[in-house]
């Protein structure tokens, strides 16, 4: 037995102050003279001799309540290779970090290893259950006491791409403490990175009852390198002008010369050397990314791998491909609109679309297979094969913008839709009298990151008799202001107004840029999905249309979905790093790049008082270093059981001092 | 008004026992003025013509102008009876819970009874005794008596322990003539003893009033703690507990008064309690109703 702060030894000194008290207010009886004592009898002193013992009584339990707490201050321990109760009726969690940082160096196996000393000590009616944690929480086994299931399930644990949680695991171990009706006690082998503590700590809160023993497997903050993030183009239309920065970062390290490579379908294509200053970031390039058409599986890395491999590259894909066609066809007063249109498919996204623009009149004979989506700019009567052509193209499931203006409405319906336009409102533009966005379906791919069309002003709109179409949008004035008709998977969007500025100020609002780009993206079916994700990123297998007909190449080649999965399943865990390939409905190929957690690639260590305060009790730094380390002797803490003493000493001398006055007062 | 000095605790603050005496005399018989029963020897009782041998002293003259004849006028004072005033100044008659002892208490009632005596021109006499006879006047109808009465009644200062037995067996010599035997004390002994001591008083024909004066706290006393008694006369030391004195002392204590009280009535004795707390005129009334009798 021992004291973590024996200093306060000192104070049992106070224990002379309830002896000093008690001798100074010694109980006597106060001599008093009375006539005579003829009616008293010697017999009348017994209760005297009880409060006597009530007081020494009272005096004992005040001394036993000082003492108590002096010994409480000093923070006695004992020592014992076994945790005390370790074989009674309780159950054991061995919880094991499988987050990437664990690959660094021999942290798993040294993990491990702890973990089965821990296990050769179970014996009685202990049962014990081994947790896999990352992100998430893996139970490897029902709660057993056979050894082989548990050495068995301990042998399983990998190193993943997962960053860990300590607030999840947390949670997690709540739950179980709470439905497991017996003491818990849990040996968390980890090497406590800063980066997996929660941001609050009450969310590392463990159920009464728990008892937590940490086990490091890290002794220091290791330096580490990796990739942080790289910026290239999902889309390359012109490999030469094509750009590929990368973010380096150094934690805990040196200032320090690496060497990067650039590898595109495993072939290396361009090296650079970036001074990486000490615990900082630095920034490569590379100019040129020439790829393939199709998708690429392009990475950048470190060309000397340090510690922690699995950060030291960063994947991406990139897919080559000519630009999507756009028909814009436009009537006799509005070729203008088309500048607008152009202007802002540059600004949004270059390269992605080319736009054909030819006068409505003249696009009779127009072959519409190689144009993904047709805009129509207020075009008048159309000649009767284009409109036919036009439908036909919608009823194959392309799209069309049809944009309405004053030669439209005089033909009275607007083209490939039919729907009828009952005629025009006007507005004044010198009294500032004019309509603007109102109710609208800001969740529609077509206004969702349009801002809600803020500050357009519309002075003429064209009343479209929504018929069987969908109104999206409306004005303020409560007209239909943007509809969506179907025909087939063929979608057609129209603007009940023009695209110029004439009948609005739209195309000189920053709203317009949006606006069209995401049109014409919802139109052609290019839906923006993101190509780049983390490890443990849920990806969205619905499609726009509904459809979730998807299969999911993992990073392995094999399939990730099974048939009545990939029917069904709205999203998937992406749980490993690698390149993911999606074959979605219609013959469309994605190809998302999964990286490990950056965060993971800090290898600071969770502050000691931390984890000591979490754990309720001084580090035992012994037990992370071997599995042998679990038998040394550990410092059990004794102060929560003084302090229960002395809190049962103080209830005992309060109701033996209320026992002894009640006496008194008589 | 005259009431409140019959207070002990104001009389208390008077220095002189004689001026003490006439404050609760005169204030008590201010307060008697509805009662006729009560009077003083001297009020007028009869005429009765005159025989010869008569004393000259006693020939009314004025009746003997108007009407020529002699008469005798009659007194009802000329029946004067002898009063002796019993104290007992033991040690035990020292004790007071409130601000008057017991031996003070009984000062102001002796010398209240006294002077009312004196009024009345009775013959008064003091004895103050414990275990012996300290202090002996003869009781007598003159001015000196008094004065020696007073003195002695003034300068009883409480002794040693009470022994009844030995003091009136010299009573009884004293006490040859027939008269009022006031006897004022704590009267602690046991009851039966008392009153086979005084018994043989009452039976040479004295009208014997027992004043039996406790202080409040005798009779039911308080303890806040446990206390060591020690008893006046004896010295003796006793631990008692508040649980006993405020239980089974006052059952014991009851049981001793209503013995007093039971065989001083059975001896022919009057017997009067007193709290040193309450006023004096109790105890006058007590004298009085009792000389009423004897006239």
């Amino acid at each position: 037995m021992g004291f973590l702060t024996p200093w306060f030894l000192a104070g049992l000194g106070l224990l002379a102050l309830p002896v000093y008290l008690h001798l100074l207010k010694r109980h006597k009886s106060t001599p008093q003279h009375f006539s005579s004592l003829m009616f008293f009898e010697r017999s009348t002193s017994a209760s005297v001799r009880q409060r006597r013992l009530d007081y020494l009584l009272l005096l004992a339990m005040r001394l036993a309540l000082l003492a108590l707490i002096v010994f409480a201050f000093t923070r006695p321990f004992i020592t014992s290779a076994v945790p005390p109760g370790f074989g009674g009726d309780k159950l054991l969690l061995l919880a094991v970090d499988e987050s990437a940082s664990m690959g660094f160096g021999d942290r798993l196996p040294r993990a491990k290893s702890a973990a089965r000393g821990i296990l050769e000590q179970v014996r009685g009616a202990t049962r014990a259950q081994v947790i896999a944690f990352a992100s998430t929480t893996r139970l490897l086994n029902e709660p057993t006491a056979d050894p082989a299931i548990l050495r068995a399930a301990l042998e399983s644990i990998e190193t993943t791409g997962s960053r860990s949680s300590l607030g999840d695991l947390a949670g997690a171990l709540r739950n179980l403490a709470r439905t497991a009706n017996v003491p818990v006690e849990v040996h968390l082998f980890s090497d406590l990175q800063r980066s997996s503590m929660p941001p609050g700590f009450a969310e590392l809160r463990l159920e009464p009852g728990t008892t937590l023993v940490l086990h490091r497997a890290a002794e220091r903050d290791e330096p580490n390198w990796t990739v942080e993030s790289v910026n290239a183009p999902a889309r390359v239309v012109d490999p030469k002008q094509s750009r590929v920065e990368v973010t380096l970062a150094g934690h805990n390290t040196p200032e320090s010369k690496r060497t990067l490579e650039l590898r595109v379908n495993g072939r290396a294509v361009a090296r650079e050397s970036v001074l990486i200053p000490a615990n900082g970031r630095a920034i490569a390039a590379f100019t040129g990314l020439d790829v393939p058409y199709g998708f690429s599986r392009c990475e950048v890395a470190f060309v000397e791998p340090d510690g922690l491999p699995a950060d030291d590259n960063y994947l991406f894909s990139v897919e080559r491909a000519d630009p999507e066609r756009i028909l814009f066809l436009h009537g006799p007063r509005s070729a203008g609109s088309a500048v607008f249109v152009r202007a802002a498919l540059e600004t949004a996204a270059p390269g992605l679309f080319t736009l054909d623009v030819l006068p409505a009149s003249s696009a009779g004979a127009l072959n519409l297979d190689r144009y993904v989506a047709v805009m129509l700019s207020d075009p008048g009567r159309l000649p009767p094969a284009l409109e036919s052509a036009l439908q036909q193209h919608v009823e194959r499931g392309k799209g069309l913008f049809s944009a309405v203006g004053t030669a439209t409405s005089a033909v009275g319906q607007v083209p490939v839709a039919g729907l009828a336009i009952g005629g025009s409102q006007y507005e004044s533009r010198a009294g500032d009298r004019f309509s603007t966005l109102g109710e609208a379906d800001l969740a529609h791919p077509a206004i969702a990151r349009t801002d809600r069309w803020d500050g357009v002003r519309f002075f003429q709109l064209f009343e479209i008799q929504p018929g069987n179409a969908a109104v999206v949008a409306r004005a303020t004035t409560g007209a239909p202001l943007l509809l969506e008709w179907r025909k087939g998977e063929g979608r057609v969007l129209i603007l009940a107004s023009t695209l110029d500025n004439d009948a609005n100020d739209f195309p000189l609002r920053p709203a317009f840029v949006p606006f069209i780009e995401q049109s014409l993206r919802w139109l052609a079916g290019i839906e923006e999905r993101a190509a780049r994700l983390s490890v443990d990123a849920a990806l969205d297998l619905q499609t726009e249309s509904g459809g979730a007909s998807v299969e999911v190449i993992g990073p392995d080649g094999s399939r990730a979905l099974s048939l009545a999965e990939s029917a069904r399943q709205a999203t998937l865990a992406l749980d490993r790093p690698g390149f993911w390939e999606i074959r979605r409905a219609g013959g469309r190929r994605e190809l998302v790049s999964v990286n490990i957690d950056r965060r993971e690639s800090d290898l600071t260590l969770m502050p000691e008082d931390s984890a000591e305060l979490w754990q309720g009790a001084p580090l035992d730094r012994g037990a992370s270093t071997s599995a042998g380390a679990v038998t040394e002797p550990r410092r059990w803490q004794l102060w929560p059981w003084i302090l229960a003493f002395a809190l049962l000493a103080g209830l005992m001398e309060a109701w033996v001092a209320s026992h002894h006055y009640s006496r008194e007062a008589i | 008004m005259f009431q409140r000095f019959l207070d002990p605790k104001i009389l208390a603050g008077i220095a002189n026992l004689e001026l003490t005496a006439k404050t609760v005399v005169d204030g008590f018989i201010s307060g008697l003025h509805r009662s006729p029963d009560f009077g003083f020897s001297q009020e007028f009782a009869e005429y009765r013509p005159y025989v010869p041998g008569d004393d000259l002293r006693y020939v009314d003259w004025n009746v003997f102008a108007r009407a020529d004849r002699l008469y005798l006028k009659r007194y009802r004072g000329e029946t004067n009876t002898r009063v002796t005033i019993l104290l007992d100044r033991s040690a035990s008659m020292r004790f007071q819970s409130t601000g008057v002892s017991k031996i003070d208490y009984a000062r102001f009632l002796a010398a209240s009874l006294a002077y009312l005596a004196h009024k009345q021109r009775d013959a008064i006499g003091f004895i103050g005794f414990d275990d012996e006879v300290r202090d002996y006047v003869e009781p007598s109808s003159r001015q000196g008596t008094w004065l020696k009465v007073l003195y002695g009644i003034d300068h009883a200062e409480p002794g040693h322990r009470t022994d009844f037995a030995k003091p009136f067996f010299l009573f009884q010599e004293m006490l040859r003539r027939r008269g009022i035997v006031l006897v004022l004390s704590d009267f602690f002994a046991p009851p039966e003893e008392i009153i086979r001591t005084v018994a043989p008083l009452r039976h040479r024909g004295n009208d014997v009033i027992l004043f039996h004066i406790l202080d409040p706290a005798e009779v039911r006393p308080s303890l806040e703690g446990p206390r060591i008694l020690i008893d006046l006369e004896t010295g003796q030391e006793l631990e008692v507990s508040p649980e006993y004195a405020a239980g089974a002392y006052p059952a014991r204590i009851d049981a001793h008064l209503e013995a007093m009280r039971s065989q001083a009535q059975g001896a022919g004795i009057s017997y009067h309690l007193l709290e040193t707390g309450r006023p004096l005129d109790d105890a006058l009334r007590e004298y009085l109703t009792v000389r009423q009798g004897r006239l």
